[in-house]
């Protein structure tokens, strides 16, 4: 249920709701075109996907993630 | 014949994939790096190459769309975004050709467009419980009466980064103009989380007393080892094969809350992420993508809205 109209004066925004998305290590090293996978530094671990708004980022360096995990 | 799969260069599913495969079998094109790629295109043909590897159009035989997304922040990707349109564009008819063909295989890039959360939720409630589900903007201010959460339609980030995870908003009052997708907040024991393949179906669940908040993915690299397998009785199968039937969508990777014996929708999405649910190839999953996406094996039956 809602109220419609309410005075109060603390209001929330959705940027108020927001928070800082968890962040992981792109895999190190380059990708190869010859095994088409990224060759990775012993010890990497692998993670298997990426939750939305983790690891994606527009051609600007910011973060762009259309599609959602 | 060979499959080519549209993605991005630091997609470790797609890694994960290719492992399986002989040299070749899969052509990986990634948009990142599509600078990388020499790519010709005429009004019947086309062929991409690398130093190692090529694909021309005769020889595909599956397309697979995964997450074709520019790089991270570790990359210098010297895209301008002209550019970067321009090769999107040419990503989307490699898609279109293959659509019309017969020959993409699990979902057609950005399916939820045509099928978003609202629409799913209309659908859905025939056949599982729904929240209730309000989309509220106003010009006035709204106070939340009772037990509420707010969360993201579109899983887009603000500008600064930030993302908005599933939040508790009972009792608050919400400022005007802003885009509020808001639910009833649901009191529940798992989250399941369920992948639809051409038909099979892969179900695990992850105990909500493990994390702290509504929303396992602020936290999912952690979590993400304690997903178990989790059986679902052959009635809510049933119901999950007539939603996706209805949907007309041959894959998801669908969410629930289980609260009681109830499974509780909370939404379908069309191109899923699935590794980290059969990381060690035992229990079919794994195997369900690898054989869709193979070029020897025939194309299931596709579903195309």
């Amino acid at each position: 249920m809602f109220r419609i109209g309410s005075l109060a004066q603390d209001t929330l925004d959705l940027e108020n709701l927001a928070a800082q998305p968890v962040r992981i290590d792109a895999p190190e090293g380059d990708y190869s075109h010859e095994t088409q996978t990224r060759v990775r530094k012993a010890g990497h671990d692998t993670v298997m996907w990426t939750p939305n708004a983790t690891q994606t980022f527009n051609f600007q360096g910011r973060p762009n993630d259309a599609d959602s995990d | 014949m060979k499959t080519l799969l549209i993605t991005n260069s630091f997609d470790e599913t797609s890694d994960f994939l290719l492992g399986d495969f002989a040299p070749g079998q899969v052509f990986r094109l990634n948009y990142d790096l599509i600078k990388d790629y020499e790519i010709f295109f005429n009004n019947e043909y086309y062929k991409i190459e690398t130093p190692f590897l090529s694909i021309e159009k005769h020889e595909v035989a599956k397309v697979l769309w995964r997450k074709a997304f520019l790089g991270s922040e570790h990359f210098d990707l010297e895209l301008t975004k002209f550019h970067a349109a321009e090769y999107k564009y040419i990503l989307r008819e490699i898609m279109n050709i293959a659509i019309k063909e017969g020959k993409f295989v699990l979902n057609f890039p950005d399916a939820d467009q045509f099928q978003g959360k609202i629409y799913q939720n209309m659908v859905a409630k025939k056949y599982f419980k729904v929240p209730e589900t309000n989309f509220i903007s106003s010009q006035r201010s709204i106070e939340v009466l009772d037990k509420k959460i707010a969360k993201s339609l579109s899983s887009k980030n603000f500008s600064d980064g930030k993302v908005l995870y599933t939040t508790d908003i009972s009792g608050k009052t919400l400022r005007p103009q802003n885009p509020f997708y808001i639910q009833e907040k649901i009191s529940a024991e798992l989250d399941v989380t369920v992948v639809y393949v051409y038909g099979k179906i892969f179900s695990y669940c992850l105990d909500r007393k493990l994390f702290n908040g509504l929303d396992w993915r602020s936290n999912p690299f952690e979590l993400a080892k304690f997903w178990k397998e989790y059986h679902l009785s052959k009635d809510k199968l049933e119901l999950i094969e007539s939603l996706m039937s209805e949907l007309n969508w041959c894959y998801g990777r669908l969410d629930f809350l289980l609260s009681g014996d109830d499974l509780i929708f909370l939404e379908v999405n069309p191109n899923g992420q699935w590794g980290w649910l059969d990381s060690n190839k035992i229990n079919g999953l794994f195997a369900a993508i690898r054989d869709a996406i193979d070029p020897q094996l025939p194309i299931p039956i596709s579903r195309l809205t």
